[in-house]
């Protein structure tokens, strides 16, 4: 990628969305009164499952999709409610597609050029702004190539070349990393970040991946099943989940059985909580009444892990004992998936050193990352629970083999 | 490795156990077996190449060399000469031919345009009803173009339909029996084709082209321009299919050029053959302007589309998203719709039918309407006989075709199919764009040289003659039917059933034949359909004494015996459907159900 200056044409617009409906004509309700405020300029990335509605809710946006109720403002204009629906090639917007779709019978400078139409500039000058863009994502020299020429990477650069060569206020991106492979998705989160952040342009961006969309975003709005279920800065979003479902979204290391055995400190968010035999200090972010019957949600980052001789762990204070049930190999160090309790396990959890399977280890929480939710919330909270449930079974003792 | 011991020991003692006599038996088998797989596999492709160079290659090639060497085929004194061409390209044939690329053009075009919105009705928009309207399709590919012909000139003629609505006009039947009425017939005939071609590419193109298009400012105008030039392959494909189709055709000619003015080249070669003397020189140099006519347009399909990139379909998800279209915009693709299936089968089916049933001799009202001539079918001479004829030599021609063409199939679908397999598809693909009147002329040389006499084949003006004209009419489409499913049948499966200890011929009747069967019961059915009404060939290679269907139609028809020769064509279209249906119906109640599924469902 090479240095020179972006900036947007069109002005980057607000966008509201107003208690959005949309029930296709099979019936399927696919949004339901969406509401959210995206500022002008700022990167908001929409993440939820497959079948949560973020697809559709872009392709409202973007005006492939009309809205059954409710209204979509950009800046104050309604382009898209009951009665009015502007057409997507009159929004003034660009998009990348999951599919890349750049057409095959046109070359990546064509494609690129082809955005340039709207600005009505003259064929020469249009081939020649999009050629520069070609440079600026290092795509020069491949210019005269078909899209079946190149690469998964090189084709979706194109696409994003395409997206910012006429230099939109509003751009809408539907999955655009999906379909490449971890290395370059990380090369091209970048990309995007700091190409749309120079072009000053309103972003929405949709994925599935909450690594992504945490960091890429300013604002991250989580969808389940049609409903906007939390919208918040990426941080908040982690550290104070409105929700299980949230929570789970965005990164858990499990959770377990536990039982309220205190007040809320109200001033620290922080609360007592039994959990198997040990005392845990956990956040809490709904009211919760005294021995009430809770889960609570484990961040991975939140446990540490201790290596102990048998029979010198003091499980009562703050920690609980555990068995290393796998280890997998990071890189940087280790993840281990370790078997607590009645099945539980905790899955995720670094370590600098490897843990062989069937060593007893101690874990230790920080209670920033552990989250109380009332187990009422029960039908998420059981998905979730199968998800961190083992067969009770007798592990491989890697230990005594090795021994 | 143990266990492999143990194994060998106990099959050892298991065979010493057995009785000599046993042991004797299954030697003597398992060599019988190893016999017919070697002579199989050494006489096979041998024996296949020279069915297909007996019943393809050598046909052609005789007529058309016939143009260039009369003396070869005792036609004339010259070894090589070109004369034939230049007397050709003058007068009457050469206005054949201008008219016949004419035709074939106007055809193409209005077929494609029909295709094309037929395609997109059913693929790309919420339209119910779809299953009706795709057997509407294949009703009218199944419809012989004589037969629509005939439809449409019951209609128009003085004393039809219109006639007895009061709507009669001379223009209406001199249009038709004109330019006009020619592209009509051929365009509808091609449509099926048309649709063919488009409908699959048309299905899968992906909605985010056009939504790119649209998300980045494009308009209608724009959209379509784009998606247009990614279905240029497609496009370019059914027209030239279409205008093969169609300067190809006889069955039209057949009806329209004895009342009309205006010569086509395959009815020209129709007369130059049937006249007497005979004029094969003139009738080969046509042949020779057909095949080269339809291989100039291949040549500029292939021009045209190659270099560029139209792949539209990848390994990639891509989704595909049907038009949800208002209530007027129904009304209007539905309108479209039952206008096209009202003229290209309502209007053949309700002439022949109301033509049929109205007594000779008198004008079209309820009162005169009766089944006299359903009556007198069965009394036209021999044509009972005619109908038996015709069902056995469908019946063999489907069953000897399927399994040809799924060998030239296979051979073709393999990765790396060699010079030999390139061979084998130059010559299938030069088949196709061969004519069928062209082929079946060529037989009558190849078939009758005194070459073949003195050494005592005597095949001309036989059975067999005919049987091989048909085969070599229905192979080189039967194969291509048959290319598309074949490719799709992937070498692990076969691979699967090897290492799992099965044997090649084992392997593919367990793990391949259940995946192809409805693809080999639609091709058996289509060369049923289409040998059991097949024209050209019956015309020029029937044995004396022996009347085929179509030309037991045709004959009565050109008798100006309208009423009958309508109701022979019920008839037979109805013998032709009916056999069609009892044939699936057998195939759905006894073939096994793993050979009636297709992907996830079962037929």
């Amino acid at each position: 990628m090479k240095g020179s200056s972006l900036s947007n044409l069109d002005g980057a617009p607000s966008v509201l969305v107003d208690s959005v409906t949309k029930i296709y004509s099979n019936g399927k309700q696919a949004l339901s009164t969406v509401s959210f405020e995206v500022q002008a300029g700022s990167f908001v990335v929409l993440l939820g499952p497959s079948g949560s509605g973020k697809s559709t809710l872009i392709r409202c946006i973007a005006g492939l999709e009309k809205v059954n109720d409710g209204s979509i403002l950009f800046d104050s204009s309604v382009v898209s409610s009951r009665e009015v629906h502007v057409k997507s090639e009159d929004r003034e917007l660009s998009m990348v597609f999951q599919d890349y779709a750049l057409w095959p019978h046109m070359t990546a400078l064509e494609n690129v050029a082809f955005a340039l139409r709207r600005r009505a500039l003259a064929r020469p000058q249009r081939r020649r702004q999009a050629a520069v863009m070609l440079d600026r994502m290092g795509l020069e020299h491949l210019a005269d190539r078909y899209p079946q020429e190149l690469s998964g990477g090189e084709q979706q650069r194109v696409a994003l070349a395409r997206a910012l060569v006429a230099r939109p206020g509003l751009i809408l991106f539907d999955e655009p990393l999906s379909n490449l492979d971890a290395n370059l998705r990380e090369r091209l989160r970048v990309e995007i970040s700091t190409l749309t952040r120079e072009i000053g342009a309103t972003v929405i961006y949709i994925t599935h991946d909450q690594s992504e969309a945490l960091a890429l975003a300013d604002y991250v709005g989580v969808l389940d099943r049609g409903r906007l279920v939390q919208f918040d800065k990426p941080e908040e979003l982690y550290l104070k989940p409105k929700t299980p479902f949230v929570a789970r979204f965005t990164g858990l290391a499990g959770d377990l059985p536990a039982v309220v055995d205190s007040d809320v400190d109200r001033s620290l968010g922080v609360v007592s909580a039994v959990v198997e035999k040990s005392s845990l200090t956990a956040s809490a972010n709904v009211e919760l009444k005294m021995g009430e019957p809770v889960r609570m949600l484990i961040r991975p980052a939140a446990v540490h892990m201790v290596t102990m001789p048998r029979g010198t762990i003091d499980v009562e204070q703050e920690t609980l004992s555990g068995t290393v049930w796998d280890v997998a190999f990071r890189g940087i160090g280790y993840e281990h998936v370790v078997k607590v309790f009645d099945g539980n396990t905790l899955s995720g959890i670094f370590s600098k050193e490897r843990h062989i399977r069937g060593t007893e280890v101690l874990l230790r929480f920080d209670p920033q990352g552990c989250i109380l939710f009332p187990q009422s919330q029960g039908e998420v909270l059981s998905t979730l629970r199968e998800d961190h449930v083992l067969p009770d079974e007798d592990i491989f003792d890697e230990v005594s083999q090795s021994a | 490795m143990n266990a492999t011991v143990r194994e060998s020991e106990f099959r050892a003692d298991e065979a010493a156990n057995q009785e000599p006599t046993v042991r004797s038996a299954r030697d003597l088998l398992q060599r019988v077996k190893q016999l017919f797989q070697s002579v199989i596999e050494g006489v096979g492709w041998p024996l296949f190449w020279l069915v297909i160079v007996l019943v393809l290659i050598v046909p052609s090639a005789a007529f058309l060399a016939l143009a260039v060497s009369p003396h070869m085929f005792g036609q004339g004194a010259r070894w090589f000469t070109l004369k034939n061409f230049s007397d050709a390209l003058s007068g009457v044939t050469l206005d054949g031919m201008r008219n016949s690329i004419i035709v074939g053009i106007l055809s193409a075009l209005f077929a494609t345009t029909v295709g094309a919105f037929l395609a997109w009705g059913l693929q790309r928009t919420n339209l119910k009803g779809g299953g009706v309207y795709s057997t509407a399709i294949w009703g009218i590919l199944l419809l012989p173009s004589y037969i629509i012909a005939v439809g449409w000139q019951v209609l128009l003629d003085q004393g039809g339909v219109l006639s007895s609505l009061g709507l009669y006009s001379p223009r209406f039947s001199s249009l038709f029996f004109g330019p006009i009425g020619y592209v009509l017939i051929l365009g509808i005939r091609g449509v099926p084709f048309a649709y063919f071609a488009l409908a699959g590419p048309i299905a899968s193109l992906g909605s985010s082209y056009e939504e790119a298009v649209r998300t980045h400012g494009g308009r209608r105008a724009e959209v379509v321009k784009t998606l247009g030039a990614l279905l240029i392959p497609a496009i370019l494909s059914a027209l030239v299919i279409v205008f093969a189709e169609s300067i190809a055709d006889f069955g039209t000619a057949a009806v329209i050029a004895p009342n009309a003015h205006f010569p086509v080249a395959t009815y020209n070669l129709y007369v130059a053959l049937s006249s007497y003397p005979a004029n094969f020189s003139e009738a080969a140099v046509i042949g020779w302007m057909l095949v080269a006519v339809v291989g100039v347009a291949l040549a500029g399909q292939h021009r045209l589309t190659k270099g560029k990139r139209y792949a539209t379909l990848g390994g990639k998800a891509t989704s595909v998203r049907t038009k949800e279209i208002t209530r007027w915009g129904r009304l209007a693709v539905l309108l479209g719709f039952l206008g096209f299936f009202a003229i290209g089968l309502g209007v053949p089916f309700l002439g022949a039918l109301s033509s049929s049933m109205v007594k000779p001799l008198h004008s079209m009202s309820l009162s005169n309407l009766s089944f006299f001539a359903y009556r007198g079918v069965f009394n036209v001479s021999g044509f009972g006989s005619s109908i038996v004829f015709s069902l056995k030599m469908a019946i063999i021609n489907a069953s000897l075709t399927v399994v040809l063409a799924a060998v030239i199939a296979r051979r073709l679908s393999l990765k790396k199919i060699g010079l030999v397999g390139r061979l084998l598809d130059v010559t299938v693909m030069a088949a196709i764009a061969l004519p069928g009147l062209v082929l079946a002329a060529g037989y009558i040389f190849a078939y009758n040289l005194p070459i073949l006499r003195s050494v005592g084949i005597n095949l001309y003006g036989t059975v067999t003659v005919l049987a091989m004209a048909y085969l070599a009419g229905a192979l080189p489409s039967s194969s291509r039917v048959l290319l598309g499913p074949m490719a799709q049948i992937r070498g692990s499966l076969l691979e699967a059933a090897r290492v799992n200890g099965s044997r090649a011929v084992h392997s593919w009747w367990r793990g391949v034949l259940p995946l192809l069967a409805p693809s080999l019961l639609w091709a058996w059915l289509l060369t049923f359909a289409g040998t059991f009404l097949e024209l050209p060939a019956s015309e020029l290679l029937a044995p004396p004494g022996i009347t085929p269907v179509s030309v037991a139609i045709v004959q009565v028809l050109n008798k100006s015996n309208l009423y009958q020769g309508t109701a022979l064509s019920i008839v037979a279209l109805l013998i032709d459907l009916g056999m069609i249906v009892f044939v699936m119906a057998l195939f759905r109640t006894f073939a096994p159900k793993r050979w009636r599924r297709v992907g996830g469902r079962v037929i």
